[in-house]
């Protein structure tokens, strides 16, 4: 190569370091501000699944069920009382069964489907972290896209030099200019 | 990073403003962070803001492995050919719970009889009910295992393979 001296290419624009700089303060400032909320709300998907998660929701939803049911039986019983019924009768017998069948039922489905409803909240948890994780992965493969492009805008620039020291090559190519900017074009369009 | 730290990198000549952002390590600081400063003074042609934008990207990917890629690994590995890897706890948990309603109903039927001074014939009834129940307690169970399985599928990983594919 013709033309000799400093072969370190062209000087970065200044204003890219203090780009850099301001991301990186920005970078320093989310983890100092937010890392510790990515931290618990990582920790929280996690422990979703802990059995007194289950047994707490599990726990609630049985009782709720229970004083739905329990109300039913009190009017049942009242009316029952109030109408002069036989309590051993099978009228008022096949009532209660059929009531505390249904009371088992609301307690037992509404207990499982409380379950049910942790495990997909946590489950929903994992996702909503798993987003939170892709956002900061995508804000880094833009980085690594900057960073690629800024190498080829570097070879780019290299390339005009070259062409441009170049008489050998000038004489070639006609118009160095010409080429290094079709060259740089192309690299950009890639 | 104190202002303090940028003026005093400011008032030094640029020889000494490279080894004093060599002393204090280029790049990532101990805790995840990065030295905003670490490149200044040094020669514009040795590319500081991209070796500066590079230690962001480390960083940002440092902390995307340490944090979320192990949520994303469990995520996928709980999904199953026919749901979730939940679902046999999910299952055991209707069991017991419908089981568990069936006996204490049961024990409030006969306490409830005993108070009336008569027998609780309503135990065979109720023992069918118990079945019937936990029966439809299960497959509602494997219903929703399966469609949380779907939504695994066409929403968070899905999303993610897509980000994947766009960024490569």
């Amino acid at each position: 190569m013709c033309g000799g001296g400093d072969n370190k290419g062209p000087a970065e624009a200044e204003s890219r370091l203090a780009l850099a700089q301001q991301s990186a303060i920005y970078y320093n400032r989310f983890q100092d501000v937010f890392g510790k909320f990515e931290d618990m709300a990582i920790s929280d998907a996690t422990s979703q699944f802990d059995t007194q998660n289950y047994e707490s929701a599990m726990g609630s939803a049985s009782n709720a069920a229970q004083g739905v049911y329990e109300q039913g039986q009190i009017d049942m019983n009242r009316a029952a009382y109030n109408r002069g019924f036989d309590p051993s009768s099978g009228a008022v017998q096949n009532e209660s069964a059929a009531l505390m069948a249904a009371k088992s039922r609301g307690m037992g489905l509404g207990a499982s489907s409380a379950g049910i409803a942790n495990t997909d909240r946590g489950f929903q948890m994992m996702g909503n972290v798993v987003n939170m994780g892709q956002g900061l992965a995508n804000e880094s493969m833009q980085g690594q896209i900057d960073v690629a492009q800024t190498g080829v805008d570097r070879v780019s620039r290299q390339a005009q030099q070259d062409f441009m020291r170049s008489s050998s090559l000038q004489n070639v190519a006609g118009t160095a200019t010409g080429v290094a900017a079709g060259y740089g074009l192309q690299q950009r369009t890639v | 990073m104190s202002n303090f730290y940028l003026e005093m990198m400011n008032g030094l000549n640029p020889e000494s403003q490279e080894a004093m952002g060599q002393f204090f390590q280029r790049g990532n600081y101990p805790g995840g962070r990065i030295n905003p400063y670490a490149y200044l003074g040094m020669d514009r042609k040795d590319n500081p803001g991209d070796k500066l934008y590079a230690d962001i990207i480390r960083a940002q990917t440092a902390d995307y492995m340490r944090k979320f890629a192990p949520v994303e690994d469990a995520l996928a590995a709980s999904i199953t050919p026919t749901g979730t890897t939940s679902l046999e706890g999910d299952l055991t948990r209707t069991r017991e719970a419908v089981m568990g309603a069936g006996l204490n109903i049961q024990g409030q039927q006969g306490r409830s009889m005993e108070r009336f001074g008569v027998a609780d014939n309503s135990g065979y009834s109720n023992q069918n009910a118990n079945i019937s129940a936990l029966v439809g307690g299960l497959n509602d169970t494997r219903l929703r295992d399966s469609d949380r399985r779907d939504a695994l599928l066409t929403g968070t990983t899905t999303a993610l393979g897509q980000k994947a594919r766009a960024g490569s």
